[in-house]
């Protein structure tokens, strides 16, 4: 607790860059899981192989996946950044698929009786019922990518993980209680914020 | 808009691994403005027949027109928004309130907002909903009963030349029932579109028919107006479906309905 009192500003510092990669990430995690969850939603046959690959990356252990991308694109920002989405694929593409599938099938069948075309029946009818199962993936994401992104601090000299890999180097043990504190209070208010706009949105 | 006309030309559907065709060679034809009741049990193929007229089930042989263009010459998506269409599960959309969910085909053609307002009030107060207690409601605040209005609204948002109706009041309880039923023979002579609407409730059948259908096992049975099919029906299969039920009462109901007819 002492160097959380004693720094508090460089403490902030790298919280705003532990943040600044997870929230990233996670918009790039988004952005590729939201038309993988939509296939394996159309590809009833397809969709446990995909979503099977997705979990199996999900069960690589992180720092060994670190390591092979540190071997690709170097130390810093990327290869965390690289990884968080990789990561994130399996619990957001999986609840989008939950979240279509979980529109009944009247309502599919007087969308296309009232004449709207697929990509239609996706936009307005399929996507903005599987909101809330999404944002739920959403937070169970965001948590996992806060934690795993500690690794920045070993790999790219980012976020909070500087404050634990220094504290281990230097024998610096509230250095460490102050990295591992601040990081449990990031995911604790992603966890809240996005609890609440679970809730608003269903 | 003029009512369109639908004809069935030696319609055939099989769907794939089934024993038999599910609508074998039916021919029928529907004058604009006319309320045809397709009636038989359940895997007569009445459904099937209703959903090949909004092409949702593709043709194996034959043709289906409406007013007088081939349907599968037509944009399915286009024709579609020409033709309502009411589902015995109603098939609300859970993520819009009422008026969201009756102005869908209004605001798929790109009417004007301040026109879709005027409609979906319009509408609601047609199908017996106040308009300020109903637009802004969520679809699972409403009764089975409500619910089917709004689909009934919904369907005929945008002035389809022809309505397709599914067992619409299947799924409500029988006192809802006779006051939809009632509704709708309101509704549907107010707007005189072309109505094609599939039961199994022979009562519902004679109540609301200007022709029925009979089907059985994909084949057309006997088309006549109730009381000549009450009267005379043509096979044991027809006189057992008309004759099971409430006989007195059907018989006294579409007695007093031919003497309202009557000029």
């Amino acid at each position: 607790m002492n160097y959380l009192i004693a720094h508090p500003l460089r403490v902030a510092a790298l919280a705003l860059g532990h943040l600044e990669l997870v929230v990233t990430a996670l918009l790039a995690a988004l952005v590729i899981a939201i038309p993988l969850g939509v296939i394996a939603a159309r590809r009833p046959r397809a969709a446990p192989w995909l979503l099977g690959t997705l979990g199996a990356i999900y069960t690589i252990p992180s720092l060994a996946l670190l390591a092979v991308l540190v071997q690709t694109f170097g130390l810093g920002f990327t290869p965390v950044f690289v990884a968080l989405v990789v990561y994130a694929q399996f619990m957001l593409a999986r609840n989008v698929a939950a979240g279509i599938n979980g529109v009944d099938g009247a309502q599919l069948d007087a969308a296309r009786g009232a004449g709207m075309s697929p990509a239609q029946i996706l936009a307005r009818v399929e996507l903005p019922q599987a909101l809330p199962v999404l944002i739920g993936g959403v937070r169970i994401a965001a948590i996992a990518m806060i934690s795993i992104a500690t690794l920045g601090g070993y790999v790219g000299g980012v976020g909070l993980g500087v404050l634990i890999f220094n504290g281990l180097t230097l024998h610096h043990p509230s250095m460490i209680v102050a990295g591992s504190i601040a990081t449990c209070g990031l995911a604790l208010g992603a966890d809240a914020l996005l609890r609440l706009a679970e809730k608003v949105s269903s | 808009m003029n009512p369109a006309p639908i004809s069935f030309e030696h319609v055939t559907v099989r769907y794939p691994g089934a024993p038999r065709n599910a609508i074998d060679d039916v021919s029928l034809h529907l004058s604009g403005g006319e309320l045809v009741v397709l009636l038989g049990p359940s895997g007569c193929g009445k459904s099937t027949l209703l959903r090949t007229v909004n092409r949702l089930v593709a043709l194996d042989a034959g043709r289906v027109v409406v007013d007088g263009t081939d349907v599968a010459q037509l944009d399915p998506v286009e024709l579609r928004r020409g033709i309502g269409y009411v589902i015995q599960a109603v098939g609300l959309f859970a993520n819009m309130n009422v008026a969201q969910n009756v102005a869908v085909v209004p605001s798929l053609l790109g009417w004007s907002n301040s026109a879709i307002g005027e409609r979906v009030d319009e509408l609601l107060r047609l199908v017996g909903l106040d308009p300020a207690a109903y637009r802004s409601r969520r679809t699972n605040q409403l009764s089975g009963g409500e619910a089917q209005r709004v689909g009934v609204a919904r369907a005929i948002a945008a002035r389809p030349r022809a309505l397709l109706m599914d067992e619409p009041f299947g799924a409500v309880d029988v006192v809802v029932r006779t006051a939809l039923q009632r509704e709708l023979i309101r509704i549907v002579s107010e707007l005189r579109t072309t109505t094609l609407f599939v039961t199994h409730d022979v009562d519902e059948a004679f109540r609301l028919a200007d022709r029925i259908v009979v089907l059985r096992d994909g084949r057309i049975e006997q088309v006549d107006v109730p009381f000549e099919l009450f009267e005379r029906p043509g096979t044991p299969y027809v006189r057992e479906l008309v004759h099971s039920g409430d006989e007195i009462y059907r018989r006294y109901y579409l007695r007093a309905r031919e003497l309202l007819r009557s000029p």
